[in-house]
């Protein structure tokens, strides 16, 4: 198989009306199209009210912590 | 509707019936050990899909030939045997993929003729829409495959053209009825061939092969 053409994608929900919308999971998938469907087939075990899924490399990171052990040189 | 009429309909419904009903099984039996976990569990829900279509549309052939009857309907434990060869012999990941494609494109066709007829029912228009995601989930297999390393493209072009002859051959044979045109179950203008030919070549389009390099 080429992974090499695989991305990340982490699913984001909201259980009902009014609920914050959490990251529940993620996955890897070639492309947007198919990613819509692992997202919906994978995490299925709720009737989610709303269900997005982001390419994490298009995630804006703002601040982002350090490792545990960043500060013993560990990466 | 006449007897005729009946039976037309029966045997379409039944063929895709039986399709979905083999495919489910496959995709649990052979889709457990698919390439990455992303296409085995999507592979396992997709087998509920299937499987709950294909018993949908058997209660719905059991009305036809009983009329509406009360009550469960009897359980379906094996096919009617009007599901594709191909799809019957499917042995391995890649002619699952290459079988689930073409099954679910003809199904898509002759279940959009009808959903488009005057036999249309909510239920048909609900799974016409409900199978676009194994659709979509089969042609990103198929060009992840037609796209790969080694045998692994050759063998799926190979399973892909038997599925792809055995589908063309069967829809061509309802094109060209005119029983089915003249109670509209397919309508005059549409070309199911053409339909299918069309969804078929959007697996190996430019798209296809260009996030694979």
């Amino acid at each position: 198989m080429n992974y090499q053409a695989l991305k990340d994608y982490d699913v984001f929900t909201r259980i009902q009306r009014g609920e914050s919308i959490i990251q529940i999971g993620s996955f890897k998938a070639p492309d947007d199209d198919i990613a819509t469907v692992y997202a919906q087939k994978i995490y299925d075990e709720q009737d989610w009210a709303e269900m997005q899924v982001v390419r994490r490399d298009h995630i804006i990171k703002i601040k982002v912590p350090e490792g545990v052990f960043a500060q013993k040189g560990v990466k | 509707m006449s007897d005729l009429e009946n039976t037309i309909l029966i045997e379409l419904l039944e063929t895709i019936a039986d399709n979905k009903f083999v495919m489910g099984d496959h995709l649990v039996e052979i889709g457990i050990s698919g390439p990455n976990l992303e296409a085995t569990l999507s592979s396992v829900a997709i087998a509920q899909s299937e499987l709950g279509h294909a018993r949908i549309l058997y209660n719905w052939v059991y009305e036809l030939k009983n009329g509406k009857v009360k009550g469960k309907k009897p359980e379906i434990k094996e096919q009617t045997g009007k599901a594709f060869f191909n799809t019957v012999n499917t042995q391995n990941w890649i002619s699952l993929i290459a079988n689930l494609f073409t099954t679910n494109v003809t199904s898509k066709i002759i279940l959009g003729a009808i959903s488009d007829s005057p036999y249309s029912t909510k239920m048909i228009t609900k799974m016409v829409k409900e199978q676009q995601d194994n659709i979509i989930y089969a042609r990103s297999w198929c060009r992840q495959l037609a796209n790969d390393k080694g045998r692994i493209p050759i063998q799926f072009q190979k399973d892909f053209e038997n599925a792809k002859k055995e589908a063309q051959d069967w829809l061509l044979s309802w094109q060209n009825d005119d029983q089915i045109r003249h109670f509209e179950i397919i309508g005059d203008k549409t070309n199911v061939i053409e339909l299918f030919n069309e969804e078929i070549g959007s697996v190996f389009s430019d798209q296809a092969t260009a996030y694979i390099k």
